[in-house]
């Protein structure tokens, strides 16, 4: 049962109110006792001074039978019961009123001669109530009052009857509406619960109802939405790479798989099957290839790849880069050139950027008609170095040029399968580039070519 | 490309197949030119697209029996080849042959109105098998009966006979068998024959096939002066004539 947050809450809820009910009952019940007392102490006072002044207003010729009398007629007329007893100076009885019977009052009480005021409360009466008790000297006379303490008893007895009623229903109501509240607040999050446990890797389409409300169920559902939206996209990043990447070796394979049954044929002249070894060792090798770059990319992708630091001269770089891109580009008459280079020195890995250049070269080859420039460029700018590889090509629609960086993402993919490729060369160049802590920019124009721009920290001297 | 040239297979061309008439519509040459040498072998006619507005051209003004169209072509795509196709009420029956293969492209596809779907890579065996299933369901082909020397294999009742002698096989000596029958004259690895016949994707299991090969020369050559089936010492084995 303590299981539950509703449970729970209620309990707290509960156990808060009952104390906060008894704390009130007793400064209640302290109060009213104090009260009721006080109102007995003062009408103690008022009646002993009334005797008093009578004692004192006594005329000459009044005998003190007529006092007596008058003192024992005002005590029977009080509307509390009252009992009163007055001793003269020398300590005899003056006058006692008659509700007091044979017993005696004074001797309940322990005061020494010269004490003015004593207040008490004796409850061992042989034949009186419990009285509530002043002793007051007067001119030497002592005035005793007393009056039952029963009624304010009653009235307090009353009280704790009523708190003890009420008490119980206090509770139960703050158990009941304590229930309803911790129901009505959680009912939103076991609706969270029910539909976070329906959501698996297989629906994560699904989304939790939005709660309008900017209060702290709000902000988790938020929250919830915002992780589901997060997995989903990298689950359908995961699902599609992996749909491509079968695809990207499928080819090759189909390739290898008919060529080889082909050549199995018993008619199949010996010449026929080395032109088909040859086809079938290019699959291989591209299949290699492939599998190479995926490697790679799935190796810097778990933090693997180890990226060198050393210093690395860029304009060494590009002119050792610039010579391969010549011969690579030699086969579709296109012209490489340096436009413009600097002496610039960088960290980074050698090999890696090596590869990031040619990558982005081989790609401006794969995407140019035959007889055109590609142009390298390498400047120094504010701390930046900017590698700059243009071509004379296709061109990238520009809704596209978002996701060329994308694993196997081609703009056009029947036509890149002639040109051959991995489909893996930009994203490995995207790959090098962010683990040189560097940009990398593309601006295009549809039939007159791309430009890649790389920018990289340049390292202090 | 069309292939309207004579080649060493049209002159084997079975008498049923001459008629019927194929386009192929698959972009990587090889792929396609090797689909092409097969099918001929087999007796049928067959054309080559190497891209989708080719393939749409030749689907829309001749008349094929059936398409082998791939759906990642350059400057149109299969499926929209197919769409138009079926749009210009074109009847041909058509395959698809694709590296795609999850099943919402499956869907796709069969939705648009292909009549059957084969994953690449693909065995020659069992593009041949669904080919020549997708023409019977037309009425159109060289039937049921498979043909080699004086063996014959109706791969309907799955009757087996030899010179007209009835041959009793298990279900996986009629399988072993049919699948030879199919690759007649070609060499088959035993790691091609466990993945065919047995549906092995493992390494292990070629020895299976040694003992099946056995069983069924048992069955199919003992007591015939002609033997049929040959082992190629290294390689695997082979169904000849000769």
């Amino acid at each position: 049962m303590f299981r539950s947050i509703r449970a729970r809450l209620t309990l707290w809820y509960t156990l808060i109110v009952a104390v906060i009910f008894v704390f009130i009952a007793v400064a209640t019940y302290r109060y009213v006792s104090a009260t009721l007392y006080e109102n007995l102490d003062l009408s103690l006072v008022n009646e002993a001074k009334w005797i008093a002044s009578r004692l004192d207003r006594q005329k000459p010729e009044e005998a003190n039978a007529v006092v007596i009398n008058e003192i024992k007629e005002h005590s029977a007329y009080y509307p509390m019961k009252e009992y009163v007893e007055v001793w003269t100076p020398d300590g005899r009885l003056f006058c006692r009123s008659s509700n007091i019977g044979t017993d005696s009052l004074v001797k309940y009480v322990s005061f020494t001669p010269d004490s003015e005021v004593v207040w008490t409360t004796v409850s061992t009466f042989a034949m009186l109530p419990p009285l509530r008790m002043l002793v007051q000297k007067s001119a030497g006379a002592r005035i005793v009052v007393g009056v039952p303490v029963e009624s304010v008893e009653q009235t307090l007895e009353q009280l704790v009857r009523v708190m003890a009623w009420m008490g119980p229903l206090v509770v139960l109501l703050a158990f009941v509406g304590g229930l309803f509240l911790a129901k009505k607040s959680l009912s939103k999050v076991n609706q969270v619960t029910e539909i976070a446990r329906k959501i698996s890797a297989d629906r994560l389409s699904a989304r939790l109802p939005s709660h309008d409300v900017d209060d702290e169920l709000g902000r988790l559902i938020g929250t919830f939405n915002g992780m589901i939206v997060r997995l989903d996209s990298s689950f359908e990043q995961m699902r599609q790479f992996s749909a491509d990447a079968s695809h990207e070796l499928r080819t090759p394979l189909t390739v290898l798989r008919t060529q080889l049954e082909t050549a199995l044929s018993s008619r199949m002249p010996p010449s026929e099957i080395k032109k088909i070894v040859a086809r079938c060792l290019d699959e291989a090798i591209r299949m290699g290839s492939i599998l190479e770059n995926l490697l790679l990319l799935g190796r810097g992708d778990a933090g693997q790849a180890s990226i060198k630091r050393e210093r690395v001269r860029m304009d060494d770089l590009l002119e050792d880069t610039y010579e391969e891109s010549v011969i690579l580009a030699s086969q579709k008459s296109i012209g490489v050139k340096i436009e413009n280079t600097t002496n610039v020195m960088i960290w980074g890995d050698k090999q890696r950027l090596r590869q990031m250049i040619l990558n982005l070269v081989d790609n401006a080859i794969k995407y140019s008609p035959e007889n055109t420039a590609i142009t390298l460029s390498l400047s120094q700018e504010n701390g930046e170095a900017s590698v700059v590889v243009r071509d004379q090509g296709i061109g990238i629609p520009k809704s596209e040029t978002a996701r060329i960086f994308d694993r196997f993402y081609r703009v056009d993919r029947a036509r890149s399968r002639t040109l051959g490729g991995s489909g893996l060369g930009l994203a490995i160049v995207k790959w090098i580039v962010d683990a040189h802590a560097g940009k990398i920019s593309v601006k295009s124009t549809i039939d007159r070519g791309s430009e890649f721009t790389v920018v990289l920290p340049v390292a202090k001297q | 490309m069309s292939r309207s040239q004579k080649t060493v297979a049209e002159l084997l061309k079975s008498p049923a197949n001459r008629e019927i008439n194929l386009l192929i519509v698959e972009d990587e040459l090889h792929v396609a030119e090797s689909i092409a040498r097969r099918m001929e072998e087999e007796g049928y006619s067959v054309d080559v697209a190497n891209d989708g507005e080719e393939g749409y051209r030749l689907a829309s003004t001749k008349k094929y029996h059936l398409i082998v169209l791939d759906l990642l072509l350059p400057r149109k795509d299969g499926l929209q080849v197919l769409r138009e196709i079926r749009r210009a009420k074109v009847q041909s029956m058509v395959l698809i042959l694709t590296a795609r293969s999850t099943v919402e492209e499956r869907v796709d596809g069969l939705r648009l109105g292909a009549d059957d779907y084969l994953t690449k890579p693909f065995a020659f065996a069992e593009l041949l098998a669904r080919v020549e299933s997708l023409l019977r369901r037309q009425g159109v082909g060289h039937g049921p009966v498979l043909k080699v020397a004086d063996v014959e294999l109706d791969v309907e009742t799955r009757a087996v006979r030899r010179s007209m002698k009835d041959i009793q096989l298990t279900a996986k000596e009629y399988l072993l068998l049919e699948f030879l029958m199919r690759n007649k004259n070609r060499i088959l690895t035993r790691r091609e024959i466990a993945e065919q016949v047995w549906g092995y994707t493992f390494d292990t299991g070629t020895n299976v096939v040694d003992v099946y090969i056995n069983y069924l020369r048992k069955s199919l050559d003992e007591g015939f002066p002609r033997r049929l089936i040959h082992t190629v010492r290294g390689v695997g084995f082979i169904l000849k004539e000769e």
